[in-house]
């Protein structure tokens, strides 16, 4: 076999071998409401990955009525997604939780978590509402 | 009539057969109370009075139903194509009740 051969041969071995185990991706829209249908400020956390949601400034209502669409890797059969709430002051976030527990006793709102899959619809909406008295 | 002519009839009763199995489907759905809101994907459709809705598992493997209303909590139901098409052969509404809050 000659050299030029060999090149493509190792080139078509090595995209064969990127394609079957390259991570599926999904593009995911994330929307926050409340009980009354209000646009609630929220942060996207994907597979409990606190940092990279605010790395990637992964929020949504914060500035205005907005929706988040994401580049959601499926490493395995599925992924989880928790929505905190956020409080928000002057169009700015006001703290910073790295918790599920601190945002919800900072807010005074409930969380949500939901596993998804990668057939699942591509639109989610997430209802968070005002935490129970205790 | 020719060798290939069978084949051909088949072929094409394959490929009508494909076409028209319908992954999509209609059911009656129903919120109690009927003035909350709902939402099918994630999309906003209308009110929760009982009507006829459309349910699409083209390009997905389960549908998300959510309804929504100020005074009470709110729910969230998912279904597979198989609960739906269960349904459906069953002639069954989808009935979802939300608890006060």
């Amino acid at each position: 076999m000659n050299p030029r051969a060999k090149t493509l041969l190792a080139l078509a071995a090595g995209a064969l071998a990127t394609a079957c185990n390259s991570v599926p991706t999904k593009k995911l829209t994330f929307d926050v409401i409340d009980g009354s249908e209000r646009p609630k400020p929220a942060l996207i956390v994907v597979d409990d990955d606190w940092v990279k949601a605010w790395d990637a400034n992964q929020v949504v209502n914060v500035t205005e009525d907005d929706e988040l669409t994401l580049d959601v890797a499926f490493p395995s059969s599925t992924v989880e997604i928790t929505v905190v709430p956020l409080t928000v002051a002057n169009k700015k976030v006001a703290n910073k939780p790295m918790s599920r527990k601190d945002a919800t006793e900072v807010a005074g709102m409930t969380d949500e978590a939901r596993t998804l899959k990668l057939n699942d619809p591509q639109r989610h909406l997430f209802i968070l509402l005002p935490k129970p008295r205790s | 009539m020719s060798l290939r002519s069978p084949r051909l009839v088949v072929l094409l009763a394959a490929l009508c057969a494909a076409a028209c199995s319908s992954s999509s489907y209609q059911r009656v759905v129903s919120v109690n109370p009927p003035d909350a809101s709902l939402y099918i994907n994630g999309v906003k459709i209308g009110k929760g009075d009982r009507r006829p809705r459309e349910f699409d598992f083209a390009t997905v493997g389960r549908v998300c139903i959510q309804a929504v209303h100020p005074d009470y909590k709110p729910e969230v139901e998912w279904l597979t194509e198989a609960d739906m098409r269960n349904l459906v052969d069953t002639n069954t509404d989808l009935k979802i009740t939300l608890s006060p809050r």
